[in-house]
């Protein structure tokens, strides 16, 4: 559901431009129509001072009538001790002298009473219809602006927020236009202060987006890069087998390159494994690290036997750790993949599970020729190899372990043995409750 | 011809040694740059296929190494690195051709006989001193319109007779030439294929220099 900042602005300011106008209104109203009575009060006023000493009754017809053309200016003069009351208004007799409001024949009426010298009261009457209609008039006069303004502010309050909003729509056009693979920060000036946090966010993920894709380019070159060496060894095996003149040549000849399909099968194994483990979304759950290293060695235990290597566990009873088990077994795997590669024929590697403090430890010992202090970290890369290293591995399996290690939340490190020979690669994952 | 192949993957390295020993060449093969200088500073090699990867020392750097002693023995570059930079610098420190991997047996074999051509300042492929011409392509000799087929010790004998027509090549200069490292030489190896080439084109094509060596007659 999305909504308009402006339309709703503009409603609130509607609704409440309105509210103070009614308000405002009402008030003048009150001010005018009391000003206006009290204006015409002083007016009755003075036509009875003006006129009343000198009025003499009619001889016939009603009372004296000025203008009968404008209601509010009518006005009736009258004496109330006239012999002949019939003339004018029937007011009451008893009337005493000042203003009085009086209802006479379903018409409502002002009166002034004046009392002359002689005794005689003179009254000057005037409907009072005409004298509220003024009051209304000048009043409502002084709410129209008011009602102008209502639009007036809707238009402006519109042109304000468009203002406002257009880096956003230009933002929105720069991003439009950017190609799939431009990771620049966008541009942030001119953005007002409550968006450009938004904007900031926007720039951090185009950052670690960029370092990702950046990432994963450079895993795509370089597995494109370890694929060449198997690729280049399988198209020269092939050919050397179609040149091969003797069925003798031709066996002698096929067994390299049924070597070298397994090559490539390992490395595209190993690449599976590199890009699946990253998109593993696995619930964790409860696993014992012993039960995981016998399933490894259980997978590994002919790699080992084949090189006559003492494969085995060191342990003191199951470790428990909340986990993907996936994961945590594609790791011990390839930490025990390649010390086995990696250690001369008749050595050993041990698997070591234990608790220290608040971490899980899981140590794979071997007393192969170990990793030299400045390579340890370059070792982890994908696809580095140790200059000299002429064991045919795939360059990935430390990578993998480290990958997963930090998608697991524990940490990897390498140490030596004993005296610079023999690797020790070792898993703390954090206990936590 | 002997070849000195640096090459640091197994792999690749056998299935090398194997073509290469199937089109007659002899083949040293080294695992790391170092060793690889250390045999070019003894041996004098027809041609070299290096790669650029090397443990110990770069292929560059031997290479470099190689043109500084003075040697301008054929170089081929046979690496995975294919860049346009990465061919210029190859070129440029010295290397007479580039190949990349993946790459065809027929192919290498073609660049290599085209380097060891004009190492030996050949401008065509054939060899040939007017009496005998040889094809490196095929392995093929003629004499008289008439067309052998040698074998590939044969075919190496008479390349390295033929390379320089009127000079003679003793018998451990023939060896050098013929066989790799770990080949077994037997002591009348050299005089057997002579015998054997002197059976298909004829006795005269090849002179005995009795306690010198072996020549082919010069152009006339």
């Amino acid at each position: 559901m999305t909504y308009s900042l402006q339309r709703q602005l503009s409603v609130w300011l509607g609704w409440t431009i309105l509210a103070f106008g009614v308000l405002a209104s009402g008030i003048s109203f009150w001010f005018a129509y009391d000003e206006a009575q009290e204006y015409q009060d002083n007016m009755l006023h003075q036509v009875a001072m003006a006129l009343g000493p000198r009025y003499e009754p009619p001889s016939d017809g009603p009372a004296l009538n000025t203008d009968d053309e404008d209601p509010e200016d009518r006005i009736v003069i009258q004496s109330l001790d006239s012999n002949r009351a019939a003339v004018g208004l029937s007011l009451p007799a008893n009337l005493l002298a000042g203003f009085h409001s009086l209802k006479i024949e379903d018409n409502r009426w002002r009166v002034y009473i004046l009392a002359l010298p002689s005794g005689q009261r003179i009254a000057v009457s005037q409907a009072m219809d005409a004298r509220s209609d003024s009051a209304i008039a000048s009043a409502f006069s002084s709410l129209l602006p008011v009602l102008g303004l209502i639009p007036l502010l809707l238009l402006l309050s519109q042109r304000v927020i468009a203002a406002s909003l257009s880096p956003v729509r230009r933002l929105a056009q720069i991003v439009d236009a950017r190609r799939e693979n431009q990771f620049i920060a966008l541009p942030l000036d001119g953005l007002p202060e409550e968006i450009l946090p938004f904007g900031q966010s926007i720039n951090r993920l185009l950052e670690r987006i960029a370092i990702s894709i950046g990432e994963q380019r450079r895993f795509i070159a370089d597995a494109a890069h370890a694929l060449r060496s198997p690729l280049t060894a399988l198209t020269l095996q092939v050919q050397n087998l179609e040149f091969s003149e003797s069925l003798t040549t031709y066996r002698d000849r096929l067994a390299p390159l049924k070597t070298g399909l397994e090559r490539s099968r390992q490395l595209l194994d190993q690449l599976l494994t590199h890009a699946h483990q990253r998109a593993n979304t696995d619930e964790p759950r409860q696993v014992d690290l012993v039960e995981v290293a016998k399933t490894v060695i259980e997978d590994l235990i002919h790699v080992a036997e084949d090189r006559r290597i003492e494969l085995g566990v060191e342990q003191k009873g199951p470790v428990q750790i909340t986990v993907q088990r996936a994961a945590i077994y594609l790791l011990l795997l390839n930490i025990v993949d390649n010390a086995l590669c990696h250690t001369q024929e008749d050595g050993e590697v041990i698997i070591r599970i234990h608790v220290d403090g608040d971490a899980a430890v899981i140590e794979v010992i071997d007393n192969g020729p170990g990793i030299p202090e400045e390579e340890r970290e370059r070792v982890f890369d994908p696809f580095y190899r140790i200059p000299g290293t002429l064991a045919t591995g795939s360059g990935l399996g430390l990578a993998i372990v480290r990958d997963i290690a930090i998608r697991l939340g524990g940490s990897v490190g390498l140490t030596s043995r004993d005296n610079g020979r023999g690797l020790v690669v070792a898993y703390r994952h954090p206990l936590t409750g | 011809m002997r070849i000195l192949l640096i090459e640091d993957d197994r792999m690749i390295g056998e299935a090398l040694c194997v073509a290469l020993r199937d089109a007659a060449y002899a083949v040293d093969w080294v695992l790391d740059g170092e060793t690889g200088s250390g045999a070019l500073s003894d041996i004098q090699y027809q041609a070299v296929l290096l790669d650029l990867g090397l443990p110990r020392r770069s292929g560059l750097e031997v290479l470099r190494k190689l043109r500084a002693s003075g040697s301008a023995a054929p170089v081929i570059i046979v690496t995975a690195r294919d860049t346009v930079e990465d061919r210029i610098q190859g070129l440029d420190f010295g290397a007479d051709d580039y190949l990349v991997k993946p790459f065809d047996i027929k192919e290498m074999l073609a660049r290599l006989r085209a380097v060891i051509r004009r190492q030996d300042g050949h401008a065509t492929p054939v060899l040939s001193n007017g009496i005998v011409s040889l094809d490196p392509a095929t392995h093929e000799a003629r004499h008289d319109g008439a067309v052998y087929t040698l074998s590939a010790r044969e075919f190496a004998l008479l390349h390295a007779l033929l390379s320089r027509p009127g000079s003679i090549l003793s018998r451990s200069e023939l060896e050098d030439r013929i066989y790799g490292w770990n080949e077994e030489i037997e002591s009348n190896a050299i005089d057997f294929l002579i015998h054997g080439i002197r059976k298909k084109l004829g006795p005269r094509i090849i002179k005995n220099l009795r306690g010198v060596g072996w020549m082919v007659a010069r152009p006339q």
